[in-house]
């Protein structure tokens, strides 16, 4: 009898599960993982801070009875008519063409229902999006995808998009299965084709251009609108600080965990920083030019719930922003549709093959039968939607 | 959120969400508490900071 004690069998933590279906899918194709959403992995986050709630120090106020305001004004640097938005919390660019037309009618009517603002995204305004959102941000973006006067002029504000937290130094990729007849119109090119987004802007080289750009947007909206700049984490000090050197009026500050339609594994997972180590330089960035609370900083990237901003808020930020936590409430990866996500190869709370367009939820597709199960008033999973008020 | 936020914002004392402030937080982590600068719980020490050099 072999009676030799035997180690128990143990995997890798280096070459971990993950890593070892990654290399194995990476050999049998020979091109780089695609998918949505943001960086998976654990970075340091919110959950990490605790609040110190008053006692014999401090004095706390009641809850039922003493006002607590969440208003925040943005925009009140330059723009004649600065935005006022109810709370703090306001809904990020997504694009019209990752996301099905539904879907942006149903963050429109969400927002507009608790007083805040939404946002358009690569690829132009659509008409559910303005009639449906009081308050909306339209997007600038190297793409130029559905940039337009009259649009510049419809919007509530403008925000040019230099990165994304996803991203932050990348463009993006629309697949062609998502290229719908209406997607390619208001992008002005072919359906069906592969649509590059640019990682930088063609109509500026840095800081001292976008001066320029800016002047020309204000120009065009009759110096009316706040106009935003949103930046990727990556070098926030520096970057917060050339935003308000080019006339900002707000700050978007997007963290690591923020998501996107589509992108590389290895860059939404390897570049950028997750949003608590950028917050604070990007604040001092603000107070050293004598600009904190003057011009705005919204951040974003992985803000789940009212601690996450309320933490957010205490490090010194104007606003936050959702994305990800605004398409679960519509439905994004809703255990209801587990028998789909299932068919699909993946499960609920997993699924972030977004840029294939077989959304179960009807949510990030351009599939009419797919984003017809989207009812805007009660989302995919069947329910009506209470905005996070 | 919005509610959430306020129940935390009063229960720290303050009539405004923004009013919160760094001071009305600690850090679980050195890491949390390196990159949000501030102090780790139950400490005075905020790693990088230096007033403790």
């Amino acid at each position: 009898m072999d009676a030799t004690p035997r180690t128990t069998p143990r995997k890798s933590a280096t070459f971990d599960d993950y890593s070892l279906s990654e290399i194995r899918r990476a050999a049998a194709s020979g091109i780089y993982d695609i998918r949505g959403g943001g960086a998976k992995r654990k970075v340091p986050h919110f959950d990490d801070l605790l609040f110190l709630g008053a006692s014999m120090s401090r004095y706390p106020l009641e809850g039922y009875r003493e006002k607590c305001a969440t208003d925040v004004w943005l925009g009140t640097r330059f723009a004649e008519k600065p935005i006022h938005l109810k709370i703090p919390i306001t809904i990020a660019g997504m694009s019209f063409g990752s996301l099905s037309a539904q879907a942006k009618e149903s963050l429109g009517r969400g927002a507009s229902q608790v007083g805040t603002s939404t946002t358009t995204g690569d690829g132009g305004m659509t008409e559910e999006e303005r009639q449906n959102s009081t308050i909306l941000v339209y997007q600038l973006l190297p793409s130029r995808y559905g940039m337009n006067p009259d649009d510049l002029r419809r919007a509530d504000a403008i925000e040019i998009v230099i990165g994304q937290g996803a991203k932050p130094g990348g463009g993006g990729m629309l697949l062609g299965q998502k290229i719908s007849d209406r997607v390619a119109e208001m992008r002005t090119l072919p359906k069906g084709i592969d649509q590059r987004s640019a990682c930088r802007h063609p109509d500026w080289t840095g800081p001292d251009d976008l001066e320029i750009k800016i002047q020309e947007l204000r120009e065009i909206t009759d110096w009316q609108k706040p106009i935003y700049i949103k930046v990727g984490a990556s070098r926030p000090y520096y970057d917060t600080a050339l935003a308000i050197k080019s006339g900002a009026d707000v700050v978007v500050l997007d963290g690591m965990q923020g998501g996107t339609a589509a992108t590389q594994e290895v860059f939404i997972e390897h570049v950028g920083l997750p949003i608590l180590g950028a917050i604070r330089p990007a604040v001092q960035a603000l107070q050293d030019l004598g600009m904190h609370r003057k011009v705005q900083l919204i951040v974003s990237g992985g803000i789940r719930n009212g601690a996450d901003a309320a933490k957010a808020l205490a490090l010194g930020a104007d606003a936050v922003s959702i994305g990800t936590a605004a398409l679960v409430a519509i439905g994004d990866n809703d255990p209801v549709l587990e028998e789909d996500y299932q068919k699909l190869g993946t499960t609920a709370g997993a699924y972030d093959d977004w840029h294939e367009g077989q959304d179960p939820a009807g949510i990030n597709t351009q599939n009419p039968e797919l984003s017809a199960r989207l009812d805007p008033l009660l989302g995919a999973a069947g329910w009506p939607i209470i905005f996070p008020s | 959120m919005t509610l959430e936020a306020q129940t935390i914002a009063r229960a720290c004392g303050k009539s405004h969400v923004h009013n919160l402030e760094p001071e009305d937080l600690v850090a679980l982590t050195v890491e949390a508490a390196a990159m949000a600068k501030v102090p780790l719980a139950g400490t005075d020490w905020v790693p990088g900071s230096k007033s403790h050099e």
